[in-house]
């Protein structure tokens, strides 16, 4: 494809003779090489569209996680989802076309990977947990390189990890994007069929709260459902032991004191809102679209590095382990509610 | 096509189809008039051009008439199947009140991958 920046992929020619779209108004007119462009154009694209529509087959459920803006924890929380739902057993995918900085590779253990490409076709890293990884990153010279793509070659970039990626079957494809309202959502709306829905990330900062409002304008105005809104960095929790039933005070963030009594082993623990609690759920309910849950603070939430490792694959029974498989939990409830709503009510066929 | 409208009724009658949409309005689709329409990979280029055109038209016009089977996707599109001639296409809302409405689905660009 011209423009492409994936230049290992030769789109096969049709072969001279076959059927030839212009009509084949005489038999001996051989094309131009204009012509021959836009056939070879046109039979990749048609190619593509077809492993599209087989795609939207192969691949049960597909996720897209957004933010209305940058560092809320976006890649961080999509990695979570693909690592938590391969946790019950699920054969996952993981693309990340957040150009503005792609880090999943990192947090998946995969730093530094390249794209690997065989006979025209891209195959997924594969990471912790057994998650099929596609990124960005896989395309940079190396992973500190920040590149500017202009428009088109952009999104021809995305669309070929869409439609020439072999991905397999897959339960669920979990899809990171830029922040804010981008081409890449659009990009992605129009080529996959059958998405399921958005995920929308957001701190509870009242600047987040905003910009996720927006988000949710977005998904509606993309004609893509919103799964829900999940909370994260919301709360630090710090543990502590002391007497058996002794009370003990505490002073939070805004210097408020805060009294624990400790359990009956003498172990205490207090959840310190680090930003104001509950914003993500209040603003979900103001814009009557789900709320999944909340993802506490957790400085170690990454273990840092190429070979880094997220927090449910170091501590899968810890806090964020815990807290992560009840946002997919909720998650799978509200992309069954979808679809039920969906086969109902709606739209009447005669 | 305002962002709101969404499609809440489709009859489907002997040589058109029926929409009602949730603005109250009602219009019409004639079977031939959707398949030219068809915003998948191989028809798309085949309205690129008049010529063209004129014989894909004559093309879908002659395929035999019959009753769609029609299958909602997500919330926000339909696809079409036929016996005959192309089903591949997946019509967006938007798209469905463009072609009712008479205009031009494509706004009178050429075929482009994804734009539907
Ligand atoms: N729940 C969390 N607790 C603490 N740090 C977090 C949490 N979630 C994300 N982070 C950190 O915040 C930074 C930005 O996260 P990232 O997922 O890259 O954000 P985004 O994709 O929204 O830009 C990273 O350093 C990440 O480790
Ligand atoms: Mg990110
Ligand atoms: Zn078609």
């Amino acid at each position: 494809m011209t423009g492409s920046p994936i230049t290992q992929h030769t789109p096969k020619s049709p072969k001279e003779g076959d059927e030839n779209p212009s009509g084949e108004k005489e038999e001996d007119a051989t094309p131009t090489a204009d012509q021959q462009r836009q056939m070879e154009q046109a039979f990749s694209q048609m190619k593509r569209k077809m492993t599209i529509q087989e795609m939207g087959d192969k691949i049960k459920h597909k996720i897209m996680v957004l933010s209305g803006k940058g560092g809320v924890g976006k890649s961080t929380v999509a990695t979570g989802l693909a690592l938590s739902l391969a946790n019950q057993g699920n054969t996952v995918g993981l693309l990340d076309i957040d150009i503005t900085g792609p880090n999943v590779p990192k947090m998946l253990g995969l730093g530094g990977h390249r794209l690997n490409v065989e006979g025209g076709r891209i195959f997924p890293a594969v990471g912790q947990r057994g998650v099929k990884v596609i990124s960005m990153a896989f395309l940079l010279e190396s992973d500190d390189t920040p590149v500017v793509w202009r428009g088109p070659i952009k999104l021809g970039a995305i669309q070929q990890f869409i439609g020439d990626v072999e991905w397999g079957e897959l339960d669920y494809l979990v899809i990171d994007f830029p922040p804010g309202s981008s081409d890449e959502p659009l990009t992605v709306a129009q080529s996959l069929p059958n998405i399921d829905g958005m995920v929308i990330v957001t701190t509870p900062q009242e600047v987040a709260l905003l910009d996720s409002r927006k988000s949710v304008g977005f998904a509606n105005s993309l004609k893509v459902p919103v799964i829900g809104i999940v909370e994260n960095m919301s709360g630090y929790t710090i543990h502590g032991t002391a007497q058996a039933n002794q009370t003990i005070s505490v002073t939070g963030p805004t210097n408020e004191i805060i009294e624990i009594t400790a359990n009956e082993a003498g172990d205490w623990s207090v959840t310190l809102d680090i930003f104001k609690q509950g914003g993500g759920q209040t603003t979900a309910e103001e814009m009557d679209v789900p709320f999944l849950g909340r993802l506490p603070f957790d400085p170690g939430v990454i273990r840092g590095g190429d070979d880094g490792v997220h927090r449910i694959v170091a501590q899968p029974e810890g806090e964020s382990a815990i807290a992560f498989a009840s946002i997919v939990e909720a998650i799978k409830k509200q992309i069954k509610d979808n679809k039920d709503s969906q086969s109902s009510g709606g739209l009447e066929i005669i | 096509m305002s962002e709101n409208l969404n499609l809440v009724k489709l009859e489907r009658m002997n040589s058109e189809m029926e929409l009602t949409w949730s603005d109250g309005s009602i219009n019409t689709i004639a079977y031939p008039t959707l398949r030219f329409w068809c915003p998948c990979a191989k028809c798309g280029p085949r309205r690129d051009e008049e010529e063209l055109s004129n014989q894909f038209q004559v093309e879908v016009d002659s395929l035999p008439t019959e009753k769609p089977i029609v299958n909602p996707v997500g919330g926000y599109a339909l696809h079409f199947e036929w016996s005959d001639g192309c089903s591949s296409g997946i019509f967006r809302f938007e798209r469905l009140h463009d072609i009712a409405l008479g205009e031009n689905p494509d706004g009178g660009k050429p075929y482009t991958h994804g734009a539907w």
